[in-house]
């Protein structure tokens, strides 16, 4: 077995301009995928409680539909799929002077409408766990529908999506590597490119691997600041404990982390 | 309409004989859930300044009535009225037709309403609770809601409660923010539903001391309530209410000596 450190530590150090771009294309992937996946999710959520049978029905049978097929299978629909039978072919565009690929368009659609899906059982539970009192107390202060949703059902839904919401862009950080296959410059197309003329497979494997550990660790700590500022109103000034408290209580055996401050 | 928010001289002189159209007038109201008819023709009558308490056994559909006055709750046949404007439908031919959302949102703005639970928005401050209201819904500019939130907040004794979250009050505390968010609404109607059954003993004389303090201020109020000792001294009416009609309406005074009404003696049996 060998292993060439040096060079390993090398793409560590300086992983080149290439590498580079790959990393902003896997996080704005991720970004946008994540955004329209949120949109999306949003209306479905809503869909499934909708007074109307005919509304619930299409967003239930996009749930189970999308949710019922891989996300690797989605991608190369997108982008090879429609074109070939003639429904949409993407075609590469420029949007305020940045160049969107269009298997970059097409991957981004495809991770937005699988998120969407798992988005709207996460939105739909978020809503319903709002409690029916506070949208009487809405109510009976006058709110219309639409104000009652947005300042009342949707920041205490937030409350109840937010968490697993951050598991979900912990898990797109990384699926957003599926969309080396429709040919997305993304770090582990290139970093598989690379290794093809170097034979450093491994070594490299690995330090996209960290990459991949970095972009998922960083978004931890700001999942746990958002899910903190969330919490203001349910302990007391004193009580509430900062981030760096909260990440060591994560690491030790209670997760509450009780034994922490004793 | 004449708004006339002053309160009646005198207990008992209330009610529609005193010639003012009544705030709240109810005709034969009757709803019904599934199979299960809950208000049989509720009739009754609130003068403007009045305060009527409703008292009852649980599941006397007296929190049904109650909601139905705010259009919590719809009710299917009969009339309701809260200043003249008919809560819910317009008349058609004789036939209710349900008014849209928007209209029915429109009616509940001058309907204040204190719930059992207290429903604060747990996400807000108290002070973002009373203002939210005046600021969303009678688009009042923030720095006159904010003036005035303060204000109904230090008169219900929570002068020291401004930036706290809800959580973190007591029962009595949420109720009497929960009271100041409703009256931030500068409503013509109070409607109360069982403001202290979730209370403990000694939190619910503070809310019983607001209540009383805005029935002296002349707010028409309507109170379902368990508590009877405080229907007594803050009411000028009080209905009693059984399986989904008014079975007697009259002054404390009167009320309470109605030996003869075996149902009612009955109820102010268990409750004592």
């Amino acid at each position: 077995m060998s292993f060439d450190w040096s060079f390993f530590w090398g793409r560590l150090v300086d992983p080149g301009e290439v590498f580079l771009w790959a990393l902003v294309n896997t996080i704005a992937m991720a970004v946008l995928a994540m955004a329209l996946g949120l949109v999306i999710g949003t209306l479905v959520g809503f869909g499934r409680l909708s007074p109307f049978r005919a509304v619930r029905f299409v967003c239930a049978f996009y749930v189970w539909l999308i949710r019922g097929i891989p996300v690797l299978v989605l991608l190369v629909m997108f982008f090879s799929g429609l074109a070939a039978a003639g429904f949409y072919r993407f075609a590469d565009m420029t949007l305020f002077g940045v160049t969107l690929t269009a298997s970059f368009q097409a991957a981004v659609v495809g991770l937005a409408v699988h998120e969407g899906a798992y988005m709207g059982e996460i939105v739909r539970n978020g809503i319903q766990a709002v409690g029916k009192g506070q949208i009487e107390a809405a109510k009976s202060i006058g709110m219309t529908t639409l104000q009652l949703t947005y300042r009342i059902t949707l920041p205490q839904a937030a409350r109840v999506i937010v968490p697993p919401l951050g598991n979900d862009f912990n898990h797109m950080l990384k699926t957003t590597s599926l969309a080396s296959v429709i040919g997305v410059r993304e770090i582990f197309l290139v970093t598989e490119s690379l290794s093809a003329t170097t034979f450093k497979t491994f070594e490299l494997l690995v330090a996209v691997a960290l990459a991949y550990l970095m972009l998922t660790t960083v978004w931890n700590f700001v999942q746990m600041w958002i899910e903190s500022r969330l919490r203001r109103h349910e302990t007391s000034d004193h009580m509430q404990r900062s981030t760096r408290e909260r990440l060591f209580a994560a690491f030790a055996s209670n997760p509450d982390g009780a034994s922490f401050r004793r | 309409m004449t708004e006339n928010l002053q309160k009646q001289h005198g207990k008992g002189t209330s009610g529609p004989e005193t010639g003012l159209t009544p705030l709240v007038l109810a005709d034969g109201v009757r709803k019904w859930f599934g199979h299960l008819e809950v208000l049989k023709g509720i009739s009754l009558s609130v003068s403007h300044g009045e305060v009527l308490s409703i008292v009852g056994r649980s599941g006397s559909g007296k929190s049904t009535f109650l909601r139905c006055i705010n259009n919590l709750e719809t009710y299917q046949d009969g009339r309701l009225y809260v200043a003249e404007n008919l809560i819910g439908y317009r008349e058609v031919n004789g036939k209710l037709r349900a008014l849209p959302t928007r209209a029915i949102v429109q009616q509940r703005r001058h309907i204040g309403m204190v719930f059992q639970q207290f429903n604060l928005f747990w996400h807000m401050t108290v002070l973002e609770n009373v203002i939210e209201g005046p600021i969303r819904v009678l688009n009042e500019p923030r720095e006159t809601a904010v003036e005035r939130g303060r204000e109904l907040l230090i008169k219900v004794g929570l002068g020291d409660k401004f930036d706290s979250y809800p959580m973190k009050l007591s029962g009595g505390q949420q109720q009497r923010a929960a009271i100041a968010r409703a009256l931030a609404m500068q409503p013509k109607l109070m409607l109360f539903d069982e403001p202290t059954s979730a209370l403990d003993p000694e939190t619910t004389g503070e809310v019983l001391a607001v209540i009383a303090d805005l029935a002296q201020s002349g707010m028409t109020m309507v109170i379902v309530t368990h508590e009877m000792s405080f229907a007594q001294r803050v009411s000028d009416r009080i209905a009693f209410m059984e399986e989904g009609l008014v079975n007697t309406i009259a002054t404390p005074d009167a009320f309470f000596g109605q030996s003869d009404n075996k149902s009612l003696q009955r109820f102010l049996a268990t409750i004592h």
